[in-house]
């Protein structure tokens, strides 16, 4: 099995495992070919990062209702007795998730370690991309009456060990002696 | 006896807390978001509190810390102890016994209300 398909089988197992057991229903979950894009009113979106033998960043994007509805689910309340702040509770399974897929990747060879999970929340529209050459997994998941979208961005570290910040500084001064090449040759 | 729930996310102190409830028991529950705010509860309230519940992952101090720091401490390493993480791996398992090795036990997130009742109600109803 490819790194790809075992990854995707990770998020689709670990996103299932925990909306079965958390609010009690069956995820329907559907690949999504698209650059994420929100545009209902008000958004939410939280991140979380991984590191080790894989790197990435993690995203979950929820509109505000469908973060309202999943949240008043886990706690058993109504939608319309949570604050503001509640919607942040929403990291908390992004954090459910991401644990589940380092439980299944780990057996594989594909160890890595977990941030704290971050939260975003904007009035507007919302769209998330990688700045680099990751490979990327996105899914629509809907789960009863609210729905949200999952985004991964991972590649697996280096044999040389170096991080991604580092192989990027190298691009950086590889680049900069490329073009100086370049302009010592015609000038 | 109090209970002391450790978890940077206030939806899962607030869960574990309404489960606790639905179970029947009123113990006062005593919420930290971090290793450093269990520490200054676990201080003032120590000789009360017969139960933790503590995440892994938290900023300031993470629950593997907290648990390592409880684990030399003679007046609070009985207190049961639960670790209640979304890290489920054999190895994250073994590290917590090996940091603590009188852990009462290691509950994996996601968890029904059920699992996690039948894990604290033991040391609960004693």
């Amino acid at each position: 099995m490819s790194l790809k398909e075992q990854v995707t089988l990770a998020v689709k197992e670990s996103i299932t495992e925990a909306l079965t057991t958390i609010v009690s229903v069956m995820p329907v979950i559907k690949d999504s070919e698209n650059m994420l894009e929100l545009k209902d009113d008000g958004n939410v979106a939280v991140s979380l990062g991984i590191a080790g033998k894989l790197e990435g960043t993690i995203f979950i994007l929820f509109s505000q209702e469908s973060a309202a509805k999943i949240i008043s689910k886990i706690l058993g309340c109504d939608p319309k007795e949570l604050t503001s702040d509640s919607l942040e509770g929403v990291g908390e399974v992004l954090n459910i998730i991401a644990g589940g897929i380092k439980t299944r990747l780990e057996p594989a060879g594909y160890d890595f370690v977990l941030s704290i999970p971050s939260f975003v929340r904007t009035s507007d529209g919302l769209s998330i991309g990688s700045m680099a050459k990751m490979e990327s997994l996105r899914l629509f998941v809907s789960c009863a009456d609210c729905s949200f979208e999952f985004l991964m961005f991972y590649q697996v570290k280096s044999d040389t060990g170096k991080t991604a910040y580092e192989r990027f500084k190298e691009q950086k001064s590889e680049a900069e002696e490329e073009l100086r090449k370049f302009f010592e040759k015609k000038g | 006896m109090k209970i002391l729930v450790i978890d940077d996310s206030s939806l899962q102190r607030k869960l574990i807390g309404q489960i606790i409830r639905k179970a029947g028991f009123d113990n006062e529950i005593l919420e930290a978001g971090d290793g450093q705010q269990a520490i200054q509860l676990l201080g003032i309230n120590f000789s009360e509190i017969g139960l933790i519940l503590c995440d892994w992952n938290m900023p300031n101090m993470t629950g593997a810390q907290f648990l390592e720091g409880v684990a030399k401490v003679p007046q609070v390493a009985k207190i049961p102890f639960f670790m209640v993480t979304s890290e489920g791996t054999e190895a994250r398992i073994k590290e917590a016994y090996e940091k603590h090795p009188l852990l009462t036990g290691y509950i994996v997130k996601p968890f029904t209300p059920d699992q996690l009742r039948e894990k604290i109600e033991p040391v609960l109803k004693k």
